[in-house]
């Protein structure tokens, strides 16, 4: 083994503070051999502080830096480590020497997985395993515990993953820009149509003021615009042949400017839709291949939102960012330059209200911004209310619910109209208000401007007020919509975030050189699996069986005992477990995911079907199947028959109003669909719990006929569904406490037994009770 | 079924090992109980479970001031080691980012920053309590965000 000579070298969760790395360079230089080090967060008392716990071979330190206390534990005075989970808190304890229990540390969940793997370590080293093996095991759980940005300290969404926040934001940019880049030449194409538009709408008030200035003057004054000059002079001095000229030239501008208006608005709209669609397609194929982690984490309303409307609100963003910005930019620097050949002193007259704008702008955007998100809370439980009660409206209505849930749904409905009201207020008010700036911004032109004409100052005309004004509102415009831009900025940034969320997430984790086997005889290893799904409770402590290709094991145990997720982790619904998984061999993590699972044929206690057709459904797994087999597949299901009654048969859709298939159908339906995969191995997670005996009895039937020769794990609640059974594996708060031959664990007398008893008990009783009414 | 156990004042407890209690009630005694809430986030001092090494229940406590003083004492103390929800005083600040809500607070036992990793893990409840969830599960309290200082509510409520 490497021995370590610097500490930098060191495995740890997290950087060791100053103090602790003080101690434990003086433990090197004193010569001892380290290992690894945990770094934890709490004193012994229940203090944040600064601890830590520093392994070598022979004994574990204990630190607490801020109360200067410094242990040491020799490793095999250490028995029995138990980590114990609380609340908010958990604890590291051992039977010392003197026999008694002690807690010799404290620590928060954030350390949590790394204290079970040291308390494991401890126990299996005094057990005299070799130290190599219990170090790697805990070396991973190190690796999978740093899940922080090493560089800004921010979570992570999985240990390992890059931080958004410290990657370039041209990389996230980039990320979307493939989008967008299909579509470049037609976005080029718009910009310049856009470019032709905004030229054309700076056409009119020039004109306009030429007619007010020359043509009602009878021709008497002269335009700074020499084209205009040019063509008064071509028309010649009659003033009605000039005004009509002019229009003609107003209406040729006006039917350019809108025609081209239309065909951008067109290519625009056609960019967007194929850029989200696109955008779409990726997301919801990305979120069919998150791991069952994520959607146990996140809602499937909300992923669906995501992929629904999250979408939409970027690809808005991503439009006015590449077209009307373009558009406004261009407007703004046009408007500038005219006014400003036009008459300076007046341009700097119309900038007054533009900053006062702006400011109000800035000053209501950043009051406003909290209430949007508090209003889509509030706006989202009243949402909740709702989707909680209509689907399960039958429980309401039999408990007489109604007027509670009517109740829970006005107040929360209350609360969103209560703030909704008050950001009414704000929201109402400001449009109102930017207008009244604009319209007093032309008051002034028409003060300053009008006297000077009436004053017949140089260069002031009527009808350079006319144009002005033109001009001047044209330029609130483009700055109401970049002082408006951050607004949109942020909403598109919140579904940028959730959107990534989904992008970013880690897949199913697929290895680089992925097994695909050719055959599976069916050999089930599991070596001290432990499994956790949310930090809090250990579902799987450190469990170890074998199943022999071809065995009927029958997984027993209390509801919650852990005896689903045994399944889960064979299936490979979750990746996240410590120890070991082998089929064949091979450990599961290595296999070629969707091979693997192929191999597989699972049948569920709730059946989910699609809504599509029978025969659909049956083939869902398989889709090139023929009519034959899928038939096939329902006869051994012992579903034929009750497919063959519905009116529509194979054809018939399910889900549609009127198709009534029973649970106990859809059941044999969902083992047909396994019986087409035609399985190496076979898993019935708690197939009839949900059925009535006579259903039972078919659905038992179809299962012995599909099980021949497979390796098989049923999952059962009702031990008469495990008569086929040749093992009973009894699971009991996520530990393996009974594993044999039914007869082995009836002589046993252990849990099966009592099991046993219990159901035979209740079955004799429902037999005399039968037998008394007869 | 059993009937469930009450505890009165003429039943003792008594402090044990590791935050573990002892039980006299009824001319039985019992060692090694865990004190447990069944409520842990609505009622703090009522219906306090005892369960026993195997987790099952031995008694329960209906509310604190059931049981006599010094009983009350051991139970609070071996709550409050077991039940480690840290009070937020104030909040420094508190940013969101591409997902994360980054939390930097005062709590009373200490400064400390955090991640929550959705708002949802945020909570109000009625009369101003609101219960904050961090992306290690780890639990923390505001037993009324009004009576924060007004810079920390601030930065609060627009995640409430």
């Amino acid at each position: 083994m490497n021995t370590i000579q610097d500490l930098k070298y060191l495995p740890k969760n997290k950087e060791l503070s100053l103090k602790v790395g003080e101690f434990a360079k003086r433990l090197l230089d004193g010569g001892a051999e380290l290992l690894f080090a945990i770094v934890g967060d709490m004193s012994l008392a229940g203090q944040y502080a600064d601890t830590a716990l520093i392994f070598t071979e022979s004994s574990v330190f204990y630190v607490d830096a801020d109360e200067g206390c410094e242990r040491e534990y020799p490793l095999s005075s250490l028995s029995d480590v138990r980590a114990k989970r609380m609340y908010g808190n958990a604890t590291l304890s051992a039977v010392m020497p003197d026999g008694r229990r002690e807690i010799f540390f404290r620590y928060t969940y954030s350390t949590a997985a790394l204290c079970d793997a040291a308390a494991l370590f401890i126990n299996h080293l005094n057990d005299g395993a070799p130290l190599n093996d219990e170090l790697a095991v805990v070396l991973v759980t190190i690796e999978h515990a740093i899940s922080v940005c090493p560089k800004c300290g921010r979570k992570l969404l999985h240990p390992g993953a890059e931080c958004i926040r410290c990657r370039s934001k041209i990389k996230v940019v980039k990320r979307f820009a493939k989008y967008i880049t299909p579509q470049l030449k037609t976005i080029i194409v718009c910009i310049i149509l856009s470019l032709l538009t905004t030229a054309l709408s700076l056409v009119p008030p020039t004109v306009t003021g030429f007619i007010v200035d020359v043509v009602f003057s009878d021709g008497e004054g002269k335009s700074s615009v020499t084209v205009l000059n040019l063509i008064a002079d071509a028309v010649g001095p009659d003033a009605g042949r000039l005004l009509f000229t002019m229009i003609a030239c107003l209406l040729f501008t006006y039917i350019l400017q809108y025609g081209f208006g239309i065909v951008r608005a067109y290519l625009m709209r056609t960019v967007g839709d194929k850029a989200v669609s696109a955008l779409r397609n990726d997301i919801y194929e990305r979120a069919q291949y998150l791991p069952m982690r994520f959607y146990d984490k996140t809602s499937t309303g909300a992923v669906i939102s995501r992929i629904a409307s999250d979408s939409s609100t970027l690809q808005q963003f991503m439009l006015r960012i590449t077209q009307e910005a373009v558009v406004h930019a261009f407007s703004l620097v046009g408007i500038v330059v005219i006014m400003l050949t036009l008459n300076p002193t007046l341009s700097l007259l119309s900038l007054i209200p533009v900053i006062l704008i702006v400011v109000v702008t800035r000053i209501f955007s950043k009051k406003i911004r909290p209430y949007y998100s508090r209003i889509w809370r509030r706006w989202s439980a009243v949402f909740s209310a709702l989707s909680d009660t209509i689907p399960c409206i039958k429980v309401v209505k039999s408990f007489a619910g109604e007027a509670r849930s009517t109740q829970k749904f006005k107040e929360k409905n209350a609360e969103w109209l209560d703030m909704d009201l008050k950001i009414g207020k704000l929201a109402t008010a400001f449009p109102q208000i930017i207008s009244f700036l604009v319209t007093t911004g032309s008051l002034i032109i028409w003060g300053i401007g009008g006297s000077r004409v009436i004053s017949g100052a140089d260069g002031y005309t009527a009808g350079l007020i006319v144009s002005f004004i033109s001009y001047a509102s044209m330029f609130y415009n483009p700055v109401t919509f970049f002082a408006n831009l951050s607004d949109s900025f942020q909403s598109a940034l919140a579904s940028t975030e959730r959107i990534l969320d989904i992008l970013e997430a880690e897949p199913e984790g697929q290895p680089d050189s992925a097994v695909k086997l050719d055959n599976i005889d069916g050999k089930i290893e599991f070596l001290h699996v432990g499994f956790s799904f949310d930090r809090t409770k250990k579902v799987l402590d450190d469990v170890s069986f074998t199943i022999e290709p071809g065995e009927v094991v029958g997984i027993v145990g209390t509801t919650g005992s852990g005896k689903s997720t045994l399944v889960n982790l064979l299936m490979r619904f979750y990746d996240g477990y410590t120890g070991e998984i082998l089929v064949d061999g091979h450990n599961i993590k290595n296999m070629d995911l969707s091979d693997f699972r192929s191999r597989i044929g699972y049948v569920q206690q709730e059946p989910m079907m699609f809504s599509d057709t029978i025969f659909n459904n049956i083939a869902y797994g398989v889709p090139e199947a023929t009519v034959e087999d899928v038939m096939h597949a329902a006869d051994v299901a012992n579903a034929h028959g009750f497919i063959a009654r519905q009116p529509d048969a194979y054809d018939t859709v399910l889900g549609e109003r009127g198709v009534g298939v029973s649970g106990g159908e859809k059941q044999r339906l969902s083992i047909a669909r396994a019986v087409l995969k035609s399985p190496s191995i076979l898993i019935f997670d708690e197939a009839t719990a949900a059925v009535d005996s006579e259903t039972e009895h078919l659905i038992q039937e179809a299962i012995d006929r599909l099980i021949e020769g497979k390796t098989t794990i049923m999952i059962a609640h009702r031990l008469s569904t495990l008569k086929r059974a040749n093992r009973i594996i009894v699971v009991d708060n996520g530990k393996i406490i009974e594993n044999g031959t039914p007869e082995e664990l009836m002589a046993m007398k252990g849990k099966y037994y009592k099991l046993v008893e219990i159901q035979t008990m209740r079955a004799d009783a429902d037999r005399m009770s039968r037998e008394e009414r007869l | 079924m059993t009937e469930r156990r009450y505890l009165t004042r003429n039943d003792k407890i008594t402090r044990g090992e590791n935050n573990l209690v002892s039980l006299a009630a009824g001319g039985e005694s019992y060692r090694d109980l865990e004190p447990r809430r069944l409520f842990p986030v609505s009622r703090e001092l009522e219906y306090i479970t005892l369960l026993d090494e195997d987790g099952r229940e031995v008694a329960v406590i209906r509310s604190i001031n059931d049981i006599d003083e010094e009983s009350q004492e051991v139970i609070k103390s071996s709550l409050d080691s077991y039940y480690l929800v840290p009070r937020i005083t104030s909040v420094i600040n508190i940013v969101q980012k591409y997902g994360n809500i980054h939390f930097d607070v005062n709590t009373d036992r200490g400064p400390l920053s955090f991640d929550v990793l959705r708002g949802n893990d945020i909570k109000l409840f009625r009369g101003g309590a609101v219960r904050v969830r961090d992306s290690n599960d780890n639990r923390y309290v505001i037993p009324d965000y009004r009576k924060l200082d007004k810079k920390s509510r601030a930065k609060l409520t627009i995640y409430l």
